[in-house]
């Protein structure tokens, strides 16, 4: 019975390898260029009804911040929607609006970036005003206290949030007191206490050109949108002082797994463990066999409670990895006092070493292969989708990343996730905290 | 050449309505018509209507099934719609749990049922030679669940989970504000934290609504994306001949008309929870889709509160960075809209906000709650 329904498996694995069509291969294909002033722009033209996503990154991450200006990420992304030397309060939000899009912003412990969808006749304006607001914001004394308050409300906000909480958890537990661990919206005590000098400070030593990528997605014509790009951000000198974004980012080496560490109990919600691990990145090929082996751990761990689950127990473990300018985030979650069955420290580590050990199995692998692309081509399904994939992995040096997912995928074997995992995952902390490889 | 382009345009609507006569005939139905957009419109055997739209070169294949509850949610108590929802992906008459799981990763792993007021929607994200398996899927929730003890439980369990998630002012606010507006109507059925657990619903209860809800003439299923759409609707009529289930189903009658959705009176509830923000939400009736009024409901709610130049935005966020969340949201449901003017607010301006704020959204009057 069991050799029979492994047989069964083995070929839904071979059917998954078979119809695991690699994106790229008549997917959409980049037109870059990188201007005189150290401005990069990627287009990738495609057919959206009429539509277009236009998403800048900056390197100007919450783990950028030098001491004296924790918060100031966050900080800066609220006031770049306040106004410019040509625009007024609301003025660049209003402007984007009568183009027909939405403008928003997002900071991450890498990077800023500002994006929105609109009718793709009006990308050219609307990387005018976007340019604008990024690289000429005046960051005016008289808003600073106003948004304080909204970025404190936000903060008090997000403590509602369980999911944040876990990743947040996950961040702290891994890098400790460095830049990455430190929480990416900074704390109520940062922004409480941040000048408009300091803000103002890491907005000049982060927001220049040479830190920008601008990616647009759409019904574009890929030169035009260049040559737009070009007048939009290309007068803007380049920066004449020495240092830049990246010079304080010191992070320490991918270490040893951490954890378990707790989140706290919200209403209604159970606290969760969590188990985190710093993994290395040399290139996107890292990145895509941490993806895989989160998705193998965690379907590893459903597998590994069934038999115990007949019962009370439906504790949901989760397992994600984040791709990171200075590593690869790796965790697994799992809520504890769902009837007292959570993922235990032991189940996790056998299955964490078994991987270190022997790899995945060819049906996991092939499952979290599916798994893996699913998601990406979910996310890429829509232009804002894809425009962002582009920028982050453009910010991590391999713009080609995303659309190439299935063929990247493809290339990555059961030895190649075993030597990966051998070398980074190792086993779990004992109670002690001691790492038992 | 504008006659050769015309010719072509031409050429491709005479294809299509081919392509659309043999799938129809195929399924004993000549009810197949082309929009001007390029979609097919067909109707199978047993009633199922189909829509489907070929998007060449996108490399992706969306597939959404969408059923009418109809009576069915008038009878049903709360928590049923929503555990049947998540439980039709578990376990059925041809499928193991096993088997579906399987099913779903080779699907492209992404697979999904959503409720809103007015339907339960399947739907599935997938590649072009994964089409198949994905509808072959999606036949099996509609015609197959078998609702066993572990599926509904995991369903029970996922459902709690994320209304503890939920369980965020703003949220709660938006959900008791949205009751007290539907008394009496299905859209006013809404579980907040507090309901009891759906865990206690019974087996039968669950099946009942189903057989009574999933029926074809209320199920339509959309393809869109990288198909040919004779074999799309092929493979569409296949999956369906044998879902045959009939009931008296039907929607009941619209809820507010164009004239009683107004609103003079003012309702204010307060509602507390552990929580680290308050919320304001103001709310107000609205004709639904099918109303005349739909478009104006959606362009009033842009002026109102929709995007960051908005007066709503600009007077609490940009001018007195009283909150972090403020604006305006209008969810339309086929006969009933609800308009939301929210705002997070601060504790240092907590007091005097929670007082004015719901007057300052909509002076004509409200169904407001606040969350602390």
């Amino acid at each position: 019975m069991w050799r029979t329904r492994i047989s069964v498996l083995t070929a839904v694995a071979i059917m998954f390898s078979c119809s695991l069509r690699p994106a790229c291969a008549d997917g959409p294909r980049l037109v870059r260029a990188t201007l005189a002033n150290g401005v990069t722009s990627i287009v990738c033209p495609r057919p959206s009804r009429g539509l277009a996503a236009v998403d800048v990154w900056v390197r100007a991450g919450s783990a950028v911040e030098r001491p004296n200006e924790f918060g100031a990420a966050h900080f800066v992304e609220h006031l770049l929607f306040r106004g410019t030397s040509t625009r007024g309060p609301g003025e660049v939000d209003r402007a984007i609006e009568l183009l027909g899009g939405l403008l928003n912003a997002g900071t991450t412990r890498d990077h800023a970036h500002m994006f929105a969808v609109l009718p793709a006749e009006a990308v050219p304006d609307a990387l005018a005003v976007i340019s604008d607001a990024l690289l000429g914001s005046t960051m005016a004394a008289e808003h600073v206290n106003i948004e304080r308050s909204v970025i404190l409300d936000e903060l008090a906000a997000a403590r509602n949030d369980p999911a944040r909480d876990a990743v947040e958890s996950a961040f702290r537990a891994a890098w400790g007191d460095a830049p990455y661990g430190r929480p990416v919206l900074s704390l109520a005590g940062d922004i409480a206490s941040l000048d408009r000098d300091r803000i103002l400070g890491f907005y000049r030593r982060c927001y220049r050109p040479e830190n920008v990528i601008v990616v647009v997605v759409g019904d574009v014509s890929p030169n035009a949108t260049l040559e737009a790009a070009k007048r939009a951000f290309g007068s803007v000198p380049a920066a004449d002082v020495a240092g830049s974004a990246r010079d304080s980012q010191t992070q320490p080496e991918p270490g040893p797994a951490c954890g378990p560490v707790r989140t706290s109990p919200r209403t209604g919600f159970p606290p969760e463990e969590i188990w985190a691990w710093r993994l290395g990145r040399r290139d996107s090929r890292d990145a895509f066999m941490a993806e895989l082996l989160a998705a193998v751990i965690e379907e590893a761990l459903a597998s590994a409670r069934s038999p115990q689950s007949a019962g009370e127990t439906f504790a949901v473990a989760r397992a994600d990895a984040v791709p990171l300018a200075g590593g690869i985030l790796l965790y697994v979650a799992s809520p504890i006092g769902v009837a007292g069955k959570a993922v235990s420290s032991a189940v996790l580590d056998s299955v964490v070493r078994r991987l270190a050990t022997d790899g995945p199995s060819e049906i996991e692998l092939a499952v979290a292969r599916r798994r893996v692309l699913g998601r990406s081509l979910f996310r890429q399904e829509t232009c804002a989708g894809l425009a962002r994939d582009l920028g982050l992995w453009a910010m991590l040096g391999d713009a080609e990343a995303p659309i190439e997912a299935g063929l990247r995928l493809q290339q990555i074997g059961r030895a190649d996730l075993q030597a990966y995992a051998s070398r980074w995952l190792g086993g779990i902390p004992t109670q002690e905290g001691k790492q038992p490889r | 050449m504008r006659r050769c382009c015309a010719i072509a345009r031409a050429c491709g609507v005479l294809v299509a309505l081919g392509c659309a006569f043999m799938a129809g005939s195929a399924s004993g139905s000549n009810r197949d018509r082309l929009a001007e957009d390029g979609t097919i419109r067909h109707v199978t055997a047993t009633g199922v209507r189909v829509l489907v739209r070929a998007e060449p070169g996108s490399g992706l294949v969306a597939i959404v099934a969408v059923v009418d509850p109809g009576e069915a949610d008038r009878r049903a108590a709360a928590g049923v719609k929503e555990i049947v929802a998540r439980s039709v992906f578990g376990a059925g008459a041809n499928l193991s749990a096993e088997g579906v799981a399987r099913e779903v990763y080779r699907s492209g792993g992404s697979v999904a049922s959503v409720t809103s007021p007015d339907s339960i929607a399947l739907r599935c994200l997938t590649t072009p030679n994964a089409f198949r398996d994905a509808v072959y899927l999606i036949g099996q929730a509609l015609k197959n669940a078998a609702f066993d003890a572990e599926t509904v439980r995991r369903a029970a369990a996922a459902a709690d989970r994320d209304r503890a998630m939920a369980a965020q002012p703003l949220s709660i606010g938006a959900a008791v504000a949205r009751a007290k507006l539907f008394v009496g109507h299905p859209y006013g059925v809404v579980q907040l934290p507090s309901d009891p657990n759906p865990r206690s619903l019974a087996v039968a209860d669950l099946l009942r609504y189903y057989r009574t809800a999933f029926v074809p003439s209320g199920t339509t299923i959309a393809v869109v994306g990288d198909i040919e759409p004779r074999a799309a609707i092929q493979t569409v009529d296949n999956q369906m001949v044998d879902y045959d289930r009939r009931s008296g189903a039907t929607r009941p009658p619209a809820g507010p008309s164009s004239d009683d959705h107004r609103m003079t009176g003012r309702d204010v509830e307060r509602v507390t929870i552990r929580a680290s923000t308050t919320a304001v939400v103001a709310a107000c009736k609205a004709p639904g889709r099918a109303s005349s009024d739909a478009a104006a409901v959606r362009v009033l709610a842009a002026l109102l509160g929709e995007g960051k130049a908005s007066r709503l935005f600009r007077a609490i966020r940009d001018v007195r960075g009283i909150g972090y969340v403020v604006g305006a949201e209008t969810q339309l449901w086929r006969s009933g809209a609800c308009s939301w003017r929210t705002s997070s607010v601060h504790r240092s301006a907590h007091n005097r906000t929670v007082a004015r704020a719901p007057t300052a959204m909509f002076p004509g009057g409200y169904s407001g709650s606040s969350t602390a």
